[in-house]
């Protein structure tokens, strides 16, 4: 039940950073590496929202997981061209930062992230699977191709404008078969993947099809706090 | 400035606690990743005054610039008006958290080095008792202390009549305002606290006569702190034994004020062995 605030300095950010980091208490605590779960929030969320979900801290205690969010903005997880480059940060110096001041094991590191997140954390657990062995997907929205569209023909797309999506995804209608469409045939994909949705989740029927494109399945449970329980346990099964 | 805010939950005290840990970073547009991973940051454990709690050494001094400018990483727990005491009243067992649980905790969390030369304790009023006690309870953890406008001999030689409270001046009225009866009802009586660790000036004399290696001494209190003649005689006296203490007698109220310059100066004074100070910019 330690909960860990961290302000520090980015290079890729230019400037301070603010971070979550959720890590075994004093009686758990042990003199050895750890395993790290980067945590990618939703759109419009930040670094505090995981402590609102009830079972992280003991599945930290009783797993001996450190689980580090970041805050990311808008960008979802991704560089921005013109500003801060949150991609580099999340895939490497974030996790640089954390080996130097926390004690984690460099080969165990995982990544995950909440509806919006997900896209982020499949990205990057996609394009560098040196940096992340596994990742998880929770309430995932991904479809970034239609999102963009939607936008750019009007739609509202919660917490975002079409400058904010512009700002990481460029020109909104050439988004398709672009390095940032996952769902496209050429993409790079990522091995290992959990899929956790809770029963009544609107995009499921996407997760079960993206979880059929990477030969698996989607992990259906009642509460959000199920499905931390059963991924953060596949994360580090058999490692 | 990498800042760490924690709340954990504390064995000793059986209940969330917060603590603050700085790990010194170099200036902007360096970052944390470049240094190696096995590097352990000397280590300054730094209490607060009574009232006070982990947060306040950040917002009433620029504690995190010294720290960076030295390279050392500094550790915060906080206090409330406890004492630095496992109370007397209320069970609160805050020094074995302080003292004992977070140097476990945190060495294991964060890269602080556990060479006795590279730590160093301190404090501002009761937490320069606390410091003064942790020097004395645990001396071959720190190679200095620093104590800022401190109370070191709080709990009297001799009896105090009628109350049997704490020794300075102040705290002698039976009158009990709010916080010294928090103080009062952390220590209880002095006569159950005279001649136990929890007695500076009777484990000074203790360590002098078993020939400990003890620490060296920073000891500074202001001309205009009502604690300063107590102060002053608790200098003559450690000179008196032959202690190694560097004794600041100068201008200044019990304010943050004299802590901000004097944590300033302890950072400068103290022998460091950093590889990583902050860069001019």
């Amino acid at each position: 039940m330690a909960v860990l605030e961290l302000n520090a300095l980015s290079v890729p950010l230019s400037g301070s950073f603010s971070a979550t980091v959720i890590m075994p208490d004093c009686a758990q605590m042990e003199n050895r590496k750890y395993p790290a779960f980067y945590f990618v929030h939703d759109v419009g969320g930040d670094d505090t929202d995981i402590r609102t979900v009830k079972n992280l801290q003991q599945l930290s205690n009783e797993l001996g997981l450190f689980i580090i969010a970041p805050s990311l903005m808008h960008s979802f997880g991704m560089d921005l061209p013109w500003g801060g480059k949150y991609g580099d940060f999340l895939c490497r110096e974030l996790p640089g930062i954390c080996r130097h001041m926390f004690p984690l094991d460099p080969e165990r590191q995982y990544i995950g992230g909440y509806n919006g997140g997900a896209y982020g954390a499949y990205w990057h657990a996609a394009n560098h699977p040196d940096a992340f062995r596994k990742c998880v997907i929770i309430d995932g929205r991904f479809d970034v191709v239609h999102m963009c569209e939607a936008a750019a023909n009007g739609a509202k797309v919660p917490h975002l404008t079409v400058a904010n999506l512009e700002a990481v995804f460029g020109d909104l209608h050439a988004v398709a078969g672009s390095k940032f469409d996952i769902l496209c045939d050429a993409a790079p994909r990522a091995e290992k993947v959990f899929f956790g949705c809770e029963e009544d989740f609107p995009a499921m029927s996407d997760n079960t099809g993206f979880a059929e494109k990477l030969g698996t399945t989607v992990h259906v449970f009642r509460t959000e706090e199920q499905i931390y329980d059963a991924a953060m346990r596949w994360l580090l099964q058999d490692e | 400035m990498a800042l760490c805010k924690i709340n954990y939950y504390s064995e000793a005290m059986q209940q969330k606690m917060g603590v603050c840990v700085i790990i010194p970073e170099n200036k902007w547009g360096y970052s944390l990743a470049d240094r190696p991973e096995d590097y352990r940051y000397p280590t300054l454990w730094l209490l607060c005054g009574g009232g006070f709690d982990h947060t306040d050494w950040l917002r009433y001094t620029a504690l995190e610039l010294y720290a960076a400018k030295k390279g050392i990483a500094v550790v915060l727990p906080g206090i409330s008006y406890a004492g630095y005491c496992n109370t007397a009243e209320g069970d609160y067992r805050w020094w074995d958290q302080i003292c004992y649980e977070l140097p476990d905790y945190l060495r294991k969390v964060f890269p602080l080095s556990e060479k006795r030369e590279d730590n160093f304790v301190a404090g501002f009023s009761m937490g320069g008792y606390g410091a003064f006690k942790w020097a004395m309870q645990r001396p071959d953890m720190v190679a200095a202390c620093g104590n800022f406008s401190g109370p070191v001999g709080i709990i009297p030689r001799t009896p105090v009549a009628p109350t049997e409270k704490l020794g300075q001046p102040c705290l002698r009225d039976d009158f009990c305002e709010p916080p010294f009866g928090t103080l009062w009802a952390a220590f209880g009586s002095a006569a159950t606290r005279r001649n136990t660790p929890d007695d500076n000036l009777y484990m000074l004399d203790k360590h002098v006569a078993e020939g400990t290696n003890l620490p060296k001494f920073y000891m500074a209190i202001g001309a205009q702190d009502p604690g300063c003649q107590d102060g002053y005689e608790i200098m003559d006296y450690m000179k008196s034994l032959g202690i190694d203490i560097h004794e600041c007698r100068d201008q200044g109220m019990h304010d943050w004020v004299y802590c901000n310059r004097h944590i300033e100066a302890f950072l400068n004074w103290i022998p460091l062995h950093s590889a990583y100070v902050m860069e001019d910019q």
